[in-house]
């Protein structure tokens, strides 16, 4: 008798030991949840059910504001193989490898004095150059620490409006709807960037962050293995193997509805090639090489882009065509030699990235078919 | 049949077995628990015929630092810590067979964007976490005229903890910030001791567990995700202070495999840590004791980027209630 109640009397202290320490460490609940500092969108533009969280939490994975650039001959601790998104804004010529941004996402800084944000999801391997001064008056972009369909959801640090990079757009708060005006990012091999344009800027190790960039942190093999996908994807495509990389042009506002066209890198020659070609009623001409993981696309605008007559050119980078006139042009469309020296094309809305995330974004995507 | 256990041949010959069996090499996982403990945290004993063990602990996980490898990377931009509660209830079915029951309740906390020019953010959940279900069997007892202590059991982790928390803005977290996991495990564990009576008051042991975990459709239907397999050895070294207080200082070994989604092995999981843990043990009456613990990594090997445990404390508080009240079975065993 004397057990049975010592028993009873010992369950019950401990019963109510456990559901103290319980209650202390969370308030009253069984189950519950609470934050502070978070973005609160109303209303998506974007399918609300398919933004998830990624992990890291709002800027867990930390943005880097004002970095360090060195002359690209001068480095010689990136790995040639791996790429690198590269933009121009004039004479400025700037490089930021993958390494880096693999951990970082965003650079906001000053680019020829203009205010520039480079964003990279290495999930969907797309890089998108925003001008903020011409998007939405300067604010910054942070890593959101969301996700839609595995691609980067940013916010801006001033209205915490959300965007989404593959859309070019804001989809939820005070900027909702309004597009990105973007800068023409291209994607390469550091060595093939070096070898392109030794005297350009490339973005250096030093960060401010204790990072180690010399690891793969999405796994060495993620680029290429078809199967190392970390999250869902909605609308499954098998026209192209998952990590085949595409260029795809889209419209200003584009949404999952819009029409996008896709043009494979593997359709592009080994040397120069170019694409001529039509979408949505309008002219535009691509420029790449299979071999040198390079594309780029520029949209025909005015008379005088319509009446060139562009060449691809091989073995003289930068130069990468050449028109009728004598007119040698670089790979971001600025004419380097010539009577038009100076003078460069408009560029497209469009990036590149896997196959698997364009077609998940955009079901209704066009695959460009090689003699259209 | 387990007479012949208790010939000092026999007993050495299962230590090398046990020790051989759970021992085996395994590759490994993230912290996707993000510092809940279960298998770690259950007592050693097995308790005799009649006899119950109750305990609750409560544990404080900081996990600050990144690692990459063994290598450790000043993170100043977030930080995490998980409190977890547990009760343990250890049942003597007979003098060799018990059965153990482990409950938990997890909070975890994750603040995000310090140092970076937006706020801060953080984010809370809690709820009920996994529960662990042991049988274990004490092949070899130890006693005046045996030195030796081998246990054996298994079970089941059950998935009872909430894996649908949302924030406030209906958005779920995370698998890492949900206290509960979605998957069934199976669950091995062993543990071997050693006293060196009448010469030393020194007692050796080796606790070794590993669970191998089941699938889980984290995602949608027919997305299946599954964490790592878990190994853990803890060799033990306790002694006595005085009458009432003992301590025991543990090396942990634990080694995750990678966690898989849809069989393709998902980077920045799995990883191999060592830790030192100290114990204090201090008998508060002839039922009642406390047992206050620590974390310290000491080496780290993790697969590509991970937070990971800075420091870990915790107490406990054990009572032991014996149907012949002749001997107080000690948590620490």
């Amino acid at each position: 008798m004397q057990i049975t109640n010592l028993v009873h009397k010992s369950y019950t202290n401990i019963v109510f030991l456990f559901a103290a320490i319980s209650l202390t460490i969370t308030g009253c609940n069984v189950s519950n949840s609470s934050g502070s500092g978070g973005l609160e969108v109303d209303e998506w533009l974007i399918n609300e059910n398919e933004v998830m969280d990624g992990g890291p939490g709002i800027d867990g994975i930390p943005s880097i504001e004002n970095p360090n650039f060195a002359t690209a001959s001068d480095i010689t601790d990136f790995q040639d193989s791996r790429r690198v998104a590269a933009l121009r804004i004039d004479d400025e010529l700037r490089a930021y490898p993958h390494q880096i941004m693999d951990q970082h996402e965003i650079v906001n800084h000053q680019v020829d004095r203009r205010s520039v944000t480079l964003s990279f999801c290495p999930l969907t391997g797309t890089s998108i150059g925003i001008d903020r001064q011409q998007t939405g008056g300067g604010f910054e972009f942070g890593v959101s620490g969301l996700l839609f369909r595995n691609n980067l959801i940013m916010y801006d640090r001033e209205t915490r409006s959300t965007w989404s990079q593959m859309q070019l757009r804001s989809v939820g708060g005070e900027f909702s709807g309004t597009d990105a005006e973007t800068i023409l990012v291209i994607e390469t091999t550091w060595g093939q960037w070096k070898e392109m344009y030794p005297d350009s800027d490339a973005m250096t190790k030093n960060t401010g962050f204790d990072n180690n960039y010399d690891i793969f942190v999405y796994g060495s093999d993620y680029t290429t293995n078809d199967s190392s996908i970390l999250f869902p994807i909605r609308n499954e495509d098998n026209r192209l193997q998952r990590k085949d990389r595409v260029h795809a042009l889209l419209p200003a506002g584009a949404n999952e509805e819009s029409d996008v066209k896709a043009y494979p890198l593997s359709g592009f020659e080994t040397g120069m090639t170019i694409i001529k070609d039509q979408f949505m009623g309008e002219s535009f001409v691509l420029v790449g090489s299979h071999e040198i993981d390079l594309v780029s696309s520029f949209k025909l605008v005015t008379q005088f882009e319509n009446n060139l007559e562009l060449e691809p050119v091989n073995g003289q980078l930068p130069i990468v065509m050449r028109d009728q006139h004598g007119n040698g042009w670089d790979i971001f469309g600025y004419a380097l030699e010539g009577p038009n020296a100076g003078e460069r094309l408009t560029a497209a809305r469009g990036y590149t990235g896997y196959w698997f995330a364009l077609s998940d974004f955009y079901p209704g995507i066009e695959l460009y078919q090689e003699g259209e | 049949m387990l007479q012949n256990f208790q010939k000092p041949t026999a007993s050495l010959f299962s230590l090398i077995i046990l020790t051989l069996l759970f021992t085996w090499p395994t590759h490994a996982q993230i912290c996707s628990c993000a510092g809940a403990p279960l298998l770690g945290t259950q007592s050693s004993g097995a308790s005799e015929a009649g006899n119950v063990l109750i305990g609750v602990t409560y544990e404080f996980n900081q996990i600050t630092n990144l690692y990459t490898g063994s290598e450790q990377i000043t993170n100043d931009s977030a930080n995490r810590n998980t409190q977890s509660a547990l009760i343990e209830i250890n049942y003597g079915i007979t003098d060799r067979l018990s059965a153990s029951g482990t409950f938990s309740y997890v909070r975890k906390q994750r603040t995000s964007g310090i140092g970076t020019p937006g706020e801060t953010q953080t984010s809370t959940t809690a709820g009920i976490g996994d529960g662990i279900a042991l049988l274990r069997y004490t092949l070899l007892p130890q006693s005046l005229w045996n030195r030796y202590y081998i246990a054996a059991g298994g079970g089941v982790k059950a998935p009872i903890g909430s894996t649908t928390l949302n924030n406030p803005n209906g958005r779920r977290f995370n698998a890492d910030m949900q206290p509960g996991t979605v998957a069934t495990d199976g669950v091995l564990w062993s543990n071997l001791g050693l006293n060196f009576l009448p010469i030393s008051t020194i007692n050796l042991s080796l606790t070794n567990s590993y669970r191998l975990t089941g699938t889980n459709e984290r995602f949608v239907e027919g997305d299946d995700y599954r964490f790592g397999n878990e190994f853990i050895s803890i060799l033990g070294l306790s002694d006595t202070i005085t009458d009432r207080i003992s301590y025991k200082l543990k090396a942990r070994y634990r080694s995750t495999s990678s966690d898989e989604r849809n069989d393709n092995v998902l980077p920045n999981t799995g990883g191999k840590w060592i830790t030192l843990i100290p114990d204090l043990y201090i008998t508060t009456s002839d039922q009642t004791s406390i047992k206050l613990s620590g974390q310290i990594p000491l080496y780290h090997e993790l697969n590509g980027l991970q937070p990971s445990t800075t420091y870990a404390v915790s107490a406990s508080f054990f009572i032991n209630i014996n149907s012949s009240q002749n001997t107080f079975i000690h948590a620490n065993n």
